[in-house]
């Protein structure tokens, strides 16, 4: 058993117990419970960072290569975004979510392989990597959390609506909460998914001298950043928010999914990733 | 010596009295300085909100009210007669534990209210140093806990006991922050008012109000430092609101589905919280269904209440259950002031015998060395000390235990000494409840 697999285990550990606590937390009043996975969801994102620094120091190179290094550090990133902006918004429902999703992600890297000798192939070996796919990975980050942010909007609208009051619903952010959270993850998320975009493509000339070939990754990607700037639109230019606006943001994971994993299910090509 | 309070609240004075008898900040320390001035006062604390205007004192005298009842008939300009009637007193352990409780919020008006912890604490921090000392140190110091341990470990704090506080709690659930949000009273009825003096007090900031009879409406305006509105101008009203109470007479509802349609429009998806408290209803029913509106009528707040209310008299409860083993916990530290004074008094007795007796065995030693007559003077000195030990705790026990009065007079008796501070062994905080008048 080498040290990744033994970190991969210490972060699965932590990140059960973190969503344990933050369901215990968000279904009951108990505050102990919140605070403790707050503690418990940190240490869970400090060995997990370990754990990718220790990949990245195994291989010499970059982990995000494989989709066993891009899933852990989407999933990272994630998390980090999320206790950033906890104290500042006391979202325990948020913080299950984050925490059930990065225990998921941890899950399913475990059965992935990692080849610590997996060589990059030539046309992955560029500058613009590193930039491209650190900001559209942080850009996916983004609107995760932009999403989770959405669905509590709807949940918290429809038991309002429905004049459901209870715990769960008063441990839900309020409309306004969720809704600014879900605009700043998006606002974060989108001009990193943009640089994304753009080094991708500039990548993409250097590599192979095309900078837009129409493949269904980059087609997905357009339409996926098309979502997003459809939703920044609405907010900043016509100052529409609320219901539909939350909407359009679960839509937009849909494009994120197939996007970053999807599309290597049906195409081949450059952006496979090396299963 | 004895604990005392002596005040008045919202349950026993109209609020035109409480706001005579109320000490403003500035006043405050004057207030402490000729308080603590008074005889028989050694410490002293006001206590002065809204609510309540309280005075607690730790008193040399057997828990005579009259001498802070004439200091505040002094400080406030007022006949005796005025407001005595009004007032509620309590000594000893009911001292302690109304302390207790009013920190916990669970005497208050709004159950549960995190304000009054807040004014506890200013409270003792303008008396500390002026006119408190160990014994309402250590006693607000408790209470302060007091009132944390009962917001932390019981559900007394998160409110939703009141038609007023759970459409604030619903307010912040669609709004977050209630600060800078606007309010829209529509008719002037009390209910409706009591509403909006929640939310304000939620932080809720500008307030306009509207009335069919618009003296009434600048009436009520005033009372919230509000803007009146023209009810010809109800349309544009309510494009500016994000709160709007309606609790006026009207048989034909005032909002109708049209007209949340036009001002949700405007309002871009922002919500708008209608809170209904008038019957028949003011808002009419298909309003509900245009997105972005919540519709909250009286008998929605009243089941939001309900689903609370087996929650409240149990919270309650767990309050009280803390307080009293807090008010336990302050009584045997208490108590054990009492034995101080005896244990200073059992000490001198025997330290000057020693010294007289020492006196004169020097003055027959006089061809012994310097250094005998100190170790004479050691071996005396341990002598007692060893002889008081075992007395010194077990007076400590005496003055924390059952019948500690006569057990520490007993003592006194015994040994033929009498405290320097005679009050203080005649009487523990819970012999002393037969001079209250509530």
């Amino acid at each position: 058993m080498n040290s990744a697999a033994i970190l991969l285990d210490i972060v699965a550990v932590l990140y059960a117990c973190a969503s344990i606590l933050y369901l215990w937390g968000f279904v009951s009043e108990a505050a102990r419970a919140r605070r403790m996975a707050s503690i418990t969801a940190l240490l869970g994102l400090l060995v997990h960072g370990a754990l990718i620094a220790d990949i990245c120091l195994a291989k010499h190179t970059m982990a995000l290569t494989n989709l066993f290094g891009s899933l852990l550090f989407v999933a990272w990133s994630l998390m980090a975004i999320y206790l950033i902006n906890e104290r500042k918004y006391r979202i325990t429902a948020l913080g299950a979510f984050a925490a059930i999703l990065c225990l998921s992600t941890v899950g399913v890297v475990s059965t992935l392989p990692n080849g610590v000798n997996e060589t990059l192939r030539p046309a992955l070996r560029s500058h613009w990597s590193v930039i491209h796919i650190t900001s559209c990975l942080l850009g996916y980050a983004g609107f995760t959390l932009a999403f989770g942010a959405a669905i509590c909007y709807v949940i918290q609208e429809y038991m309002l609506k429905a004049k459901r009051i209870n715990v769960i619903q008063r441990h839900l952010p309020s409309l306004d909460v969720a809704d600014h959270l879900a605009y700043t993850m998006v606002s974060f998320g989108f001009p990193l998914f943009t640089l994304g975009i753009v080094t991708g493509a500039l990548w993409a000339q250097t590599a192979w001298n095309s900078y837009w070939s129409w493949i269904p990754k980059e087609t997905w990607s357009l339409i996926t950043w098309l979502v997003y700037a459809a939703y920044l639109h609405v907010r900043i230019v016509s100052r529409w928010r609320g219901k539909w606006a939350n909407r359009l943001l679960i839509a937009g994971l849909v494009c994120v999914v197939v996007t970053f994993i999807g599309v290597n299910f049906f195409s081949g090509g450059l952006h496979n990733y090396k299963w | 010596m004895h604990l005392v309070v002596i005040g008045l609240n919202h349950k026993t004075a109209p609020v035109e009295l409480r706001e005579k008898l109320s000490v403003p900040e500035a006043r405050l320390p004057d207030a402490l300085k000729s308080l603590a001035s008074r005889e028989h006062i050694s410490e002293c604390l006001v206590l002065s909100t809204c609510n309540r205007t309280e005075i607690h004192a730790y008193t040399s005298t057997k828990s005579d009210d009259s001498i802070v009842i004439a200091w505040m008939s002094d400080f406030f300009e007022l006949s005796e007669q005025e407001f005595r009637p009004y007032l509620y007193s309590q000594s000893g352990h009911k001292a302690i534990e109304h302390l207790f409780r009013v920190a916990s919020g669970i005497d208050s008006m709004v159950l549960g209210e995190a304000q009054i912890l807040g004014q506890v604490k200013a409270a003792y921090q303008a008396a500390l140093g002026v006119s408190t000392g160990v014994v309402l140190d250590a006693l607000f110091q408790q209470a302060i806990n007091v009132g944390k341990r009962a917001r932390a470990e019981t559900e007394i704090g998160s409110g939703a006991f009141s038609i007023g506080s759970v459409a604030a709690g619903l307010a912040k659930s669609i709004f977050g922050e209630l600060k800078g949000r606007v309010v829209l009273i529509i008719g002037a009825g009390k209910m409706g008012e009591l509403a909006a003096t929640h939310l304000l007090a939620s932080g809720a900031a500008a307030v306009f109000v509207t009335n069919r009879t618009h003296e009434k409406a600048v009436d009520l305006a005033e009372r919230f430092c509000g803007h009146a509105v023209r009810f010809e101008e109800l349309h544009s009203a309510l494009g500016k609101a994000d709160i709007v109470i309606t609790s006026a007479g009207a048989t034909e509802p005032i909002i109708t589905r049209p007209i949340a349609n036009d001002v949700m429009r405007a309002r871009r998806g922002r919500p708008l919280f209608f809170i209904d408290i008038a019957v028949p209803r003011n808002v009419d029913a298909a309003v509900e269904t245009v997105d972005g509106v919540f519709v909250y009528d009286i008998d929605d707040l009243q089941s939001a209440i309900d689903g609370h209310a087996a929650g409240r008299e149990s919270e309650v409860a767990k309050v009280e259950a803390i307080i009293a083993e807090e008010v336990e916990q302050f009584l045997a530290w208490f108590r054990t002031l009492d034995a101080v004074p005896v244990i200073t008094a059992l000490r001198d007795n025997f330290e000057s015998i020693r010294l007289r007796e020492l006196d004169r065995l020097n003055a027959r030693l006089t061809h012994l060395s310097p250094e005998d007559l100190e170790l004479i003077n050691m071996t005396t000195r341990s002598i007692v000390n060893k002889i008081c030990h075992t007395p010194m705790i077990r007076i400590k026990d005496y003055a924390s235990g059952d019948n500690a009065s006569a057990r520490l007079d007993t003592i006194c008796d015994l040994f033929g000494i009498c405290p320097v501070d005679s009050d203080a062994t005649q009487s523990t905080p819970d012999t002393q409840q037969d001079n209250n008048h509530e």
